[in-house]
């Protein structure tokens, strides 16, 4: 038992602070009337870490008998002592299991639990290879997403010109939990493996970048969602390239037309959008329809508002509480896929699966999903109990 | 797969060839069928004869030649007409839909009508449309796309097509009965406005497909009177004297008509009278493209 609560030291530490403020708080509060906003906080505090001091109280009792039942395992009785023994394993599961309530209890409910994923895929350095491999990984995330019950759409898709696999990509990941899955996948993959193409049998490192998006549903349909991003008035719209005198005359202008070169006119109107406030542009010319074209550029700007927003809020956030959560930077190398080695790295973790092939057609990808979350939630408990003992 | 690639990335250049064969490859039952559309791309046939349609808002308008395939423009500016509508006339607490007459002259594929019918119908207003053509070959493709947009949006679509030459003397009493007891709240145009000069440098994708007659903004017409040929105004003017001359008009009836890049202030003195609130509206590129005014009736 010891053991299992210095293992949990940290969190025991930031449960046992919280639990003394709103004993103080209860205190404070006790044989007053609320009436000023610092009582409503109080007041809000004590209601907010409830099932906290629920928790806690079970979790000090089943601890208590726990205690009880070790004197009992040196009883002279030898039918009291297996009865000791056998107690003694079923209140350690317990007090396991309350352990575990006790970090979901004490993360914050993620603000985009509702979210589905929007990833951008681009090849990086290593020409063809690197095209390859965003091939590979629109693969793996499609195979993934699929797995889970959420539907998968190729928004926009380039291929690599000339030669093989795909330059760059846009992939809707829709569901429920898509995006806190796979928010952990931005940043910079690599990929060591010889190339069909090489003669001389030399691995290649190429790379390619991923930016994942929490998405926001309905982008044009004034849902508050969206209207808080950005105000409508802020985005200039345009549809791209020139489009001669238009209208019945078509694409093409009407003078300096060679008849030699038969140039026609573009079936499709490509859409930019410009945030102006932001910078941010997105252009979206996939699809024939302009309209289409609208709704996707709208609702990848959405995307990339909310993440801003995001990462906006929780630097706000470090910079209260010296958070020492570390969000991987985009131009972080997170991950290497090693041919050669059979291996998959996460760098920021430091994790290896020694079978790739079952992270390339399997489900490998889930342990490096359910790692990271797991290192992102005992850093976020670390930066709680870093908070509170500045507050202290 | 790559020599289809390569065959249009000729005539397109590579991006565009790659959406391209895209798209057919999407509408192609087979490889053979494949090659077929490929072979008719790089002739020069518009894209949207080989796949048969072209998307205008949520709706896919089929398109055949020699029938004008609708542009984005049109599309544009019948979103900005639907935005004045639904601003004038959408029902404040009454649950009744209010319904409008939406006459569209000129109306090839039908595409207006049936795209404004479309955005309307949800915001409570209904839409009892005529649209009027001279050809043959676009009434009865405005016939097949009513049947179309029916199957996929099945609301209250009420649209009728009149095979008729606006430039007839009796054109009013030819759509009377149609349209009694009725009057227009409506009026929508995209006429043909491309001036002869014009039509003979335009591109081989549009002169050598799209009917002429689709285009051409100045027909011969017999016993015309005092029209400034040459610059395709012919159907405005002509548009005007129809409306002075119609009595099945609503108070403050709103005209909308496409126009020319350069035709805005010609088109604009045209209307200047009889007609108010004249708004010249610019499309996605930034050129005058539309005119909207509001009708007294007389
Ligand atoms: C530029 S197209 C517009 C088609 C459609 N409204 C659109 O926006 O895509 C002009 C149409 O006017 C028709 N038209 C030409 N002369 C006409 C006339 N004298 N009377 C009625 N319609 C005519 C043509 O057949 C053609 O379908």
């Amino acid at each position: 038992m010891t053991q299992l609560e210095s293992d949990n030291a940290c969190i025991l530490n930031v449960i046992k602070k919280k639990i003394k403020q709103r004993t103080l708080a209860l205190k404070e509060l006790d044989n007053q009337h609320v009436s000023s906003s610092e009582q409503f906080d109080k007041l809000r505090l004590t209601k907010e870490l409830e099932p906290l001091q629920i928790a806690w109280d079970g979790y000090t009792s089943t601890k208590q008998t726990l205690l009880e039942t070790v004197n009992l395992l040196s009883d002279p009785d030898p039918i009291m002592r297996s009865l000791a023994a056998s107690e003694q394993s079923t209140l350690l599961s317990k007090l396991t299991s309350d352990l575990t309530n006790f970090t979901q209890l004490l993360i914050p409910k993620s603000k985009t639990y509702l979210h589905s994923a929007l990833m951008e895929l681009k090849a990086g350095v290593g020409g063809d290879e690197a095209s390859l491999f965003v091939s590979d990984l629109l693969r793996l995330y499609g195979r993934f997403g699929e797995a889970r019950g959420w539907q998968v759409l190729v928004i926009a898709k380039e291929d690599n010109e000339g030669g093989r696999g795909v330059k760059n990509a846009v992939l809707e990941i829709k569901g429920q939990g898509s995006y806190d899955a796979l928010q952990w996948e931005s940043g910079v993959h690599r990929v060591q493996r010889v190339p069909e193409t090489e003669k001389g049998g030399r691995v290649h490192t190429s790379t390619a970048a991923v930016v994942v998006l929490p998405m926001v549903e309905e982008p044009l349909n004034n849902s508050p969602a969206s209207e808080q991003l950005y105000n409508p008035k802020d985005v200039k719209i345009e549809v791209m390239r020139a489009r001669g005198a238009g209208g019945q005359v078509g694409n093409v202008g009407l003078t300096g037309l060679e008849p030699s070169v038969m140039k026609l006119f573009e079936a499709q109107s490509a859409v930019r959008l410009t945030h102006i406030p932001t910078g941010i542009t997105v252009s979206m010319q996939d699809e024939r329809s302009q309209h289409r074209n609208r709704d996707k550029a709208f609702q990848i700007l959405s995307a990339r508002l909310l993440h801003k927003k995001l990462e906006e809020e929780m630097l706000e956030r470090r910079s209260v509480r010296r958070a020492l959560i570390r969000k991987a930077d985009r131009s972080e190398k997170v991950r290497t896929y090693n041919w050669a080695q059979g291996r998959v790295t996460d760098h920021r973790i430091n994790l290896t699966v020694n079978n790739l092939s079952d992270v390339m057609e399997g489900d490998g990808l889930g342990h490096f999903i359910h790692a990271l979350a797991n290192h992102h939630s005992t850093q976020v408990l670390e930066s709680l109990l870093a908070g509170m003992s500045t507050v202290a | 797969m790559s020599h289809f690639l390569s065959k249009l990335a000729r005539i397109l250049g590579p991006r565009q060839a790659e959406l391209e064969l895209k798209w057919l490859r999407q509408c192609a039952s087979n490889e053979l069928q494949l090659s077929q559309m490929v072979k008719r791309r790089t002739r020069g046939e518009p894209l949207q004869y080989i796949l048969g349609t072209q998307p205008f808002g949520p709706l896919d308008i089929l398109v055949r030649p020699p029938v004008l395939i609708p542009r984005p423009e049109t599309e544009q500016w019948t979103y900005a007409l639907a935005d004045k509508i639904i601003h004038r006339y959408k029902p404040l607490k009454d649950p009744h839909p209010t319904t409008l007459t939406v006459l569209d002259l000129c109306t090839g594929t039908g595409c207006i009508p049936l795209l404004l019918c479309t955005l309307l119908t949800p915001h409570g207003i209904q839409t009892e449309a005529i649209g009027v053509d001279i050809s043959s070959a676009a009434c009865l493709l405005a016939q097949e796309n009513i049947i179309s947009v029916k199957s996929h949006f099945p609301s209250p679509l009420s649209i009728r097509i009149l095979q008729r030459n606006l430039f007839e003397p009796n054109f009013w009493s030819s759509i009377r009965d149609t349209l009694s007891p009725r009057s227009l709240d409506i009026i929508t145009a995209n006429p043909p406005y491309i001036s002869e000069d014009s039509w003979r440098k335009l591109s081989p994708e549009v002169k050598d497909w799209e009917d002429p007659v689709a285009l051409l903004g100045d027909p011969a017409v017999e016993n015309s009177v005092d029209i400034r040929r040459g610059q395709g105004l012919t159907f405005y003017q002509r548009i005007r004297d129809l409306l002075l001359d119609c009595t099945m008009i609503s108070p403050c009836c709103i005209l909308a008509l496409e126009i020319g890049e350069d035709q805005a202030s010609a088109v604009t003195s045209l209307f200047r009278g009889q007609f108010h609130d004249i708004q010249i509206w610019k499309d996605g590129w930034g050129k005058d493209r539309a005119v909207f005014c509001t009708m007294e009736r007389n």
